[in-house]
């Protein structure tokens, strides 16, 4: 009984937090700011869904598994990010160099 | 009207829009883009048929590996397909047009009463005891119909040899020079998540036996973590196309062989394993052939595009400019 409403509650805020990073990703103006809600807000978001999901799991190893699968999310979306954003920078950086 | 069905429809007009702005959109980058959301949305409706064996397969080749494969090729296109305004017009008729007929076939069926396909599962499960394996898609993989697998990985064969004969003569082997602080992390990254990903892939090849996974998902998470590996810099620059690529990609196919003309010789029937052995010959096929396509997968990789010019290596610059932006 406690773990199915915690299962609720923790379901409903992992996807609050999903449409609050695509809220950022669609509205933001800039790039990074856009890889900043992607990352931060999605990574969070999945781990709360994580964790409500590991709440109906039907032993321990399962939940273990789904927070392994969090942790390698959170190794993919980070790395993504930085890539994304370190290449975006030479790029601006480069554009600069040239226009003048 | 439950939920499940309200998610099932939301999930398909989720991927058939998708599936419109990869073929819609001028920019090729976001078309792949589009192409590998597609692709994951196309595993999840697997995952919602109940057919996790596709969805992995569907998740690795169709959204990561011919993600990578595309991003790849895509510098050496144009840079902007041509606006046509009008061709997005046709391909949304098209879509609505199709999707109707989908949904009228769909609707009329069970307007109609038709009885549910029995199928072949009853079939399958019947004949799992000396199958050799505990899993019935394993089982129809690599048993009842060993031929197809055989026939894929020849697929994969021949598609790797076109692959090398487009591109001629080749190059220096491909390897990212580990300069920048960008492909220092891509390194660091690499040395962590490629001995997991090869602990993964082992894991599928196992339990290919009583859960989903088998040869071809173990291969295709297996050529994943090698490209990952070349991307890091970690690969030792062998040359791929030498004599080791030739063992490793015929392998496959040869292991098939040998099995088919030793059942053929000794049984009178192509591939038929005598049943008390048939676990033990599956799992040599099932690994022999994993290894094949993961060195397939992963020459598609490393020798779809030809390299800028012939004689010269591999800059900087165009190391960046291959990496996705």
């Amino acid at each position: 009984m406690i773990l199915d409403t915690l299962t609720l509650v923790l379901g409903v805020a992992g996807v609050f937090f999903y449409t609050a990073g695509t809220f950022g990703l669609l509205r933001f103006p800039d790039l990074f700011s856009r890889l900043h809600a992607l990352t931060k807000a999605d990574n969070l978001g999945l781990g709360l869904i994580a964790a409500a999901l590991a709440c109906q799991a039907d032993s321990l190893a399962v939940a273990a598994k789904l927070g392994l699968i969090w942790v390698l999310a959170l190794v993919a979306g980070t790395t993504n990010c930085y890539l994304i954003g370190s290449y975006a920078r030479r790029k601006n950086r480069s554009n600069q160099e040239e226009a003048p | 009207m439950n939920a499940g069905m309200i998610l099932d429809v939301l999930l398909a007009g989720f991927i058939a829009w998708l599936a419109f702005k990869s073929l819609t959109v001028p920019d090729f980058f976001r078309a792949i883009i589009f192409f590998i959301a597609f692709g994951l949305g196309m595993a999840l409706a697997w995952a919602r048929l109940v057919a996790p064996d596709v969805a992995i397969a569907e998740a690795a080749i169709g959204a990561g590996l011919l993600g990578v494969l595309l991003i790849k090729s895509s510098h050496a296109l144009p840079e902007k397909a041509s606006p046509k305004v009008s061709l997005s017009r046709r391909w949304l008729i098209g879509f609505i047009l199709f999707g109707a007929l989908g949904g009228g076939i769909h609707f009329s069926s069970l307007v109609l009463n038709a009885p549910a396909a029995e199928g072949l599962g009853a079939l399958a499960t019947k004949h799992l005891e000396s199958s050799g394996v505990e899993h019935p898609v394993t089982a129809v993989l690599l048993n009842y119909r060993a031929y197809d697998t055989w026939l894929e990985i020849a697929v994969l064969m021949l598609a790797l040899w076109v692959i090398l004969a487009i591109r001629g003569p080749s190059a220096p082997a491909e390897s990212t020079p580990v300069t920048k602080p960008g492909i220092q992390f891509r390194t660091a990254l690499s040395r962590g998540l490629v001995p997991i990903i090869i602990l993964v892939s082992g894991y599928l090849l196992w339990a290919g036996k009583f859960a989903p996974g088998g040869a071809f998902q173990a291969g295709v998470v297996l050529a994943a973590g090698m490209i990952l590996a070349s991307l890091g810099g970690i690969l030792p620059p062998t040359r791929w196309d030498g004599r080791l690529g030739l063992i490793l990609g015929l392998a496959g196919f040869m292991a098939f062989l040998l099995v088919a003309i030793f059942t053929s010789l000794t049984r009178f029937t192509m591939l038929n394993y005598p049943p008390t052995q048939a676990g033990s010959w599956i799992l040599f096929l099932e690994v022999v052939g994993t290894l094949s396509i993961a060195f397939l997968l992963f020459a598609f990789y490393l020798y779809v595009v030809a390299p800028p010019s012939s004689g010269q290596t591999r800059t900087d610059d165009s190391a960046t400019q291959s990496s996705p932006p």
